[in-house]
């Protein structure tokens, strides 16, 4: 594999996945402080 | 009007979502599209369209559906007034269109799980085996009706029992059959081939404008932005829901499953090919009939070729179908949506839709040329449908829309003007250079001699007599449909 491909990959995957864990840990951590209230 | 039936949880409104979002767009149509467009340097243009497609429709859907509490079709009317309720019938229809054949191709899905289970597609010639299958007339059929039957009996037990039940087990389970599958895939010699032709950035090709629209296509294909679905199960929100980080766990889920389904395949095929004799390319971009050479065709041909090849096609085969039903759910409970708006209970909506659904779905079932048909009509429709939910913010007034719509109580982000602008310029210049760019390939691409023929598969002229046959019907209705969901 080359090393562009494998920067590629680190770059993409981590906006998509970083992104999509982030997201998803705001949008959970949110809820569970509303249910708390 | 009250809306009796919430999401019971913030957890389940998200699995909801990215069922709808993730279907057989990520597992079956991206990993094609991506090699067909140069891997690397689509991917980019691809990420580009998750913030400036995707992600303000997702936004402007939650916020319709959650201020009208209505399905597409009285959502329009409510928002915009009667003479727009037509709109918002094109929207539903283009779904529910894509529903009679969607049903189908879950059912095929189901078909080739079945046989992976019980080693039917052991030992066969896999194109000889989709030929059989395909022409048989009362398998795919009775597939068909399978899917439709599951998928209504879902929208039967109602929003928290059925739709969020379904998806609690589709969802996660996908995920986890989607790391499998990665595993096995670059665990296999030769793998990192495949990885190197995914990422491998060629920026030459992003000169190439036939890169950035498949991209856009591709977007909006796979998250359902623009479908009215997201629409749909707004309608289902508490009243103090978040709209904005729902809308962006939607868009980024969506892309994740379809970069796992890339690391699946990307590297099978590039790892598999070889060994019989195939370029791993010409694998990877081959269309095939109904555009089901990767997926229906070589998949099963090439996981025989690995060691436990047959429980790999079979966990293959189970997250598509996984993916495929969790879309239907949404398209039905759509179509579901717009009777009850009408006045009908769940029960008597569901049994119109689904008697349709399987009644209309049938042509599709039997003539691959009709399902190609059905596919470009309503699939380049989405475009329209998109432009459509956009045109409805840009209407209502793209500030106004954001202050009263979005940013409301409850969110845990807010959107700034930067959506404003992505409303009221970016997605109609996408719009229109996307269909001008599908008119013009039409013309001189696909259907050269043909392209004004009604009749022809791949025409314009099928698409314009299509949409101008369910608009006519719709605008000469239209005063009627918006007393019955709307005035009511």
């Amino acid at each position: 594999m080359s090393l562009t491909s494998i920067i590629m990959m680190i770059i993409v995957l981590s906006v998509i996945w970083g992104g999509f864990i982030f997201m998803l840990r705001v949008a959970l951590r949110n809820e569970s402080k509303k249910t708390a209230k | 009007m009250s809306q009796k039936e919430v999401f019971s949880s913030r957890w389940a409104l998200l699995l909801a979502a990215l069922g709808m979002a993730i279907g057989t767009g990520n597992i079956w149509r991206f990993p094609r599209i991506a090699a067909q467009n140069g891997g690397g340097a689509f991917i980019v243009a691809w990420i580009v369209f998750l913030f400036l497609w995707s992600l303000p429709l997702l936004i402007s859907e939650f916020a319709i559906g959650k201020k009208t509490r209505r399905g597409p079709v009285g959502a329009f009317g409510k928002l915009l007034g009667e003479k727009f309720t037509w709109m918002g019938c094109f929207v539903a229809f283009c779904s529910t269109a894509i529903m009679f054949y969607y049903s189908v191709v879950t059912g095929w899905c189901f078909k080739y799980f079945a046989a992976a289970v019980s080693g039917g597609l052991a030992g066969v010639e896999t194109m000889a085996y989709w030929t059989q299958f395909t022409t048989s007339v009362y398998e795919p059929i009775l597939f068909h009706l399978l899917a439709m039957g599951v998928g209504a009996f879902v929208i039967y037990q109602g929003v928290v029992q059925g739709i969020e039940r379904a998806n609690k087990i589709l969802i996660p389970s996908l995920f986890v059959l989607l790391v499998l599958a990665v595993v096995r895939a670059l665990t296999l010699p030769g793998a990192a081939n495949g990885l190197n032709f995914l990422f491998q950035p060629d920026w030459g090709s992003l000169t190439n404008y036939r890169v950035w629209l498949e991209a856009l296509s591709q977007s909006a294909w796979s998250t359902g932005a623009g479908w009215g679905l997201i629409l749909t199960y707004a309608v289902y929100l508490k009243e103090k829901e978040d709209i904005v980080v729902n809308s962006f766990v939607t868009v980024f889920g969506d892309y994740s499953a379809s970069l796992l389904a890339g690391l699946a395949i990307f590297p099978a095929v590039f790892a598999l090919a070889p060994a019989l004799g195939l370029v791993p390319e010409e694998v990877m971009t081959y269309t095939g009939p109904a555009s089901t050479g990767l997926t229906f065709i070589w998949i099963p041909q090439l996981f025989k070729g690995m060691a436990f090849g047959s429980a790999f096609t079979a966990i293959f085969f189970l997250a598509l179908s996984f993916a495929a039903l969790s879309s239907l759910i949404a398209m039905i409970e759509l179509a579901t949506r717009i009777f009850m708006d009408a006045g009908l209970t769940r029960k008597r909506a569901l049994l119109i839709v689904a008697a349709g659904g399987f009644l209309l779905g049938v042509p599709s079932a039997v003539h691959v040329t009709f399902f190609e048909n059905q596919d470009w009509t309503w699939g380049v429709g989405l475009m329209v449908s998109g432009f459509f939910v956009a045109f409805a913010a840009m209407k209502f007034g793209p500030a106004k829309f954001r202050s009263e719509l979005v940013n409301t109580e409850g969110n845990d982000l807010n959107v700034g003007r930067w959506f404003d602008f992505l409303i009221k310029y970016v997605i109609p210049l996408e719009f229109l250079v996307l269909i001008g760019w599908w008119f013009y390939q039409s013309v001189t691409r696909f259907d050269v001699e043909g392209w004004w023929n009604p009749f022809h598969t791949y025409s314009l002229g099928t698409c314009v007599f299509q949409w101008g046959l369910a608009i006519g019907v719709f605008l000469i209705f239209n005063q009627w449909i918006y007393k019955k969901t709307v005035a009511k």
